[in-house]
């Protein structure tokens, strides 16, 4: 009996060494490269939605759910990660249902220009904070790379193991707790850079999209029918990369085909108010804070008009929750 | 039996520790595979190598500059225009190296003889049918470094070099 409890004891010691071992080594994303923490940060929510949107940065940098909030009582929140791929978005929403059952889904098209993996360190950004399931599997099969290996995925110390040697205060500092970054998925940036020179303008050998990415539009849009959910198509108003004409003719008729509503920001900058040496933090590649504020505010009446959202503003749950949100936002603007 | 059950987990134990220490990333500095086999654009004499080490000194001052920073990781990927031809580079710790380089007018050629406007025959007996296609869009490979060619009614309309870095 005492020799068990000795094996016993000694294997849960083992176990537990090896999983503290792993999560030393994993990246924590509090300080660096935070984007990677996006993926996880929806998890600490408690209540749900009305919006979601889905996309790669042009969501997450450039629609606030706060100004939503502020200006039209809309909750909504941003599942969106960089280089974020179709494949993706559809694992995220298909996951995203799981949670809760939003009245309307937003998804950015600019990741349609991306029929295949893109690389090993997007990937991680995306999944090392997603929860298991057979969502994260599923996606996982559709993404990685030639390189990688669904093993170093099940155990992250055999892709991370040599950061042993590199490790940082921020990964002993958030060993067991974490912080928030974002404010329902948008990542706050203040900075301005205004818009300067792009590289020449590449031609297409193609007056189309990969089949791939009709293949998982296709699955969204039906996955939102199945739930009662609108969905609806956005282009963020990047300036980089292009947005050819081409592409959006495309969208348009798929928009057009299914009785989808589409809305193209790139093309209502005037309206909105954008100003490219003010509203940007990157030379035209993504919004800052001054520019997300106002597409959001724009997007915002759009949505409460069309698709008849409730205010959650008169809600005192939901009133509550989002006055100690709003809170830490203007915090962090004033901060900053 | 319980004893083997003890050992069979210290032996997996032990294989995952060794595969973890086995595999090592390639974050290191890579070598300069620009000497090795590998396609090489030359303009006036001059062999401006994929993966090679970018400078203006080396290179010459650029008509116009841009630079696009990725979404998330830092570091920019910088393009310099030059009459005739665009070279982005990628960093690389201190260095920027030559990630590809994009043909603006018939004015180049590829070292083979290929410029924008000809015909598709004539890219076929410069590289033969060992490009892969995809649509009208030709890719060759060389070493580590890349030809991408793009024609439009059998006539070539994009051609340029790249260094994939993924």
């Amino acid at each position: 009996m005492k020799r068990n409890i000795r094996v016993i004891g000694i294997v849960f010691l083992f176990v537990l060494s090896f999983f503290l071992l792993q999560h030393l080594v994993e990246p924590k994303y509090m300080t660096n490269l935070v984007e990677g923490s996006f993926t996880r940060e929806y998890y600490q929510e408690t209540e749900g939605h009305e919006v979601i949107f889905i996309g790669d940065c042009e969501v997450y940098a450039n629609i606030s759910p706060m100004v939503l909030y502020e200006e039209e009582g809309i909750t909504s929140y941003v599942r969106g990660n960089s280089q974020q791929l179709l494949w993706q978005s559809y694992g995220i929403l298909k996951e995203t249902l799981k949670y809760e059952t939003p009245k309307v889904v937003v998804f950015n098209v600019g990741a349609m220009r991306y029929g295949e993996p893109v690389s090993e360190a997007y990937n991680r950004l995306f999944f090392d904070g997603m929860k298991w399931s057979r969502e994260k599997l599923e996606t996982l099969s559709h993404s990685m790379t030639e390189k990688e290996n669904l093993f170093y995925y099940l155990f992250p110390i055999l892709r991370y193991h040599s950061r042993i040697t590199e490790l940082t205060k921020e990964d002993f500092t958030y060993f067991f707790k974490s912080k928030k970054i974002t404010h329902n998925g948008f990542l706050i940036n203040q900075e301005v850079k205004p818009v300067g020179t792009f590289p020449t303008e590449r031609k297409l050998g193609k007056d189309d999209f990969d089949e791939i990415c009709y293949k998982y539009l296709d699955q969204m849009r039906i996955l939102c029918e199945e739930h009662g959910i609108t969905f609806v198509l956005m282009k963020a108003p990047s300036l980089y990369p292009y947005w050819p004409d081409v592409y959006e003719q495309r969208i348009q008729e798929y928009a057009d085909k299914y009785h989808l509503d589409y809305y193209n920001f790139k093309e209502k900058t005037e309206k909105i108010g954008i100003d490219y040496s003010q509203d940007t933090y990157d030379g035209g590649l993504h919004l800052n804070l001054s520019g997300a504020t106002k597409l959001s505010t724009y997007f915002s009446h759009i949505l409460k008009e069309k698709y008849q959202l409730k205010d959650g503003r008169k809600d005192d749950k939901i009133k509550e929750i989002y006055d100690k949100k709003l809170k830490l936002y203007r915090e962090e603007i004033e901060n900053r | 039996m319980k004893k083997k059950w003890f050992y069979g987990l210290f032996i997996l134990f032990f294989l995952v520790s060794v595969c973890a220490c086995g595999k090592t990333e390639s974050s290191s500095v890579p070598e300069d595979k620009s000497k090795t086999e590998a396609f090489t654009f030359v303009y006036e004499g001059k062999e401006i190598p994929l993966n090679g080490v970018f400078s203006r000194e080396e290179y010459g001052e650029e008509m116009e500059y841009a630079e696009t920073p990725s979404c998330a990781f830092d570091g920019l990927d910088k393009t310099y225009r030059y009459e005739h031809y665009e070279i982005t580079t990628y960093p690389e710790g201190e260095e920027e190296r030559i990630l590809s380089i994009y043909f603006l007018d018939d004015q180049v050629e590829t070292k083979e003889g290929l410029r924008l406007g000809d015909e598709k025959d004539k890219m076929m007996e410069l590289y033969g049918e060992d490009g892969t296609s995809h649509d009208s869009f030709y890719t060759y490979t060389k070493g580590d470094t890349q030809l991408e060619i793009l024609l439009q009614d059998d006539v070539v309309i994009s051609i340029e070099y790249v260094y994939p870095t993924e």
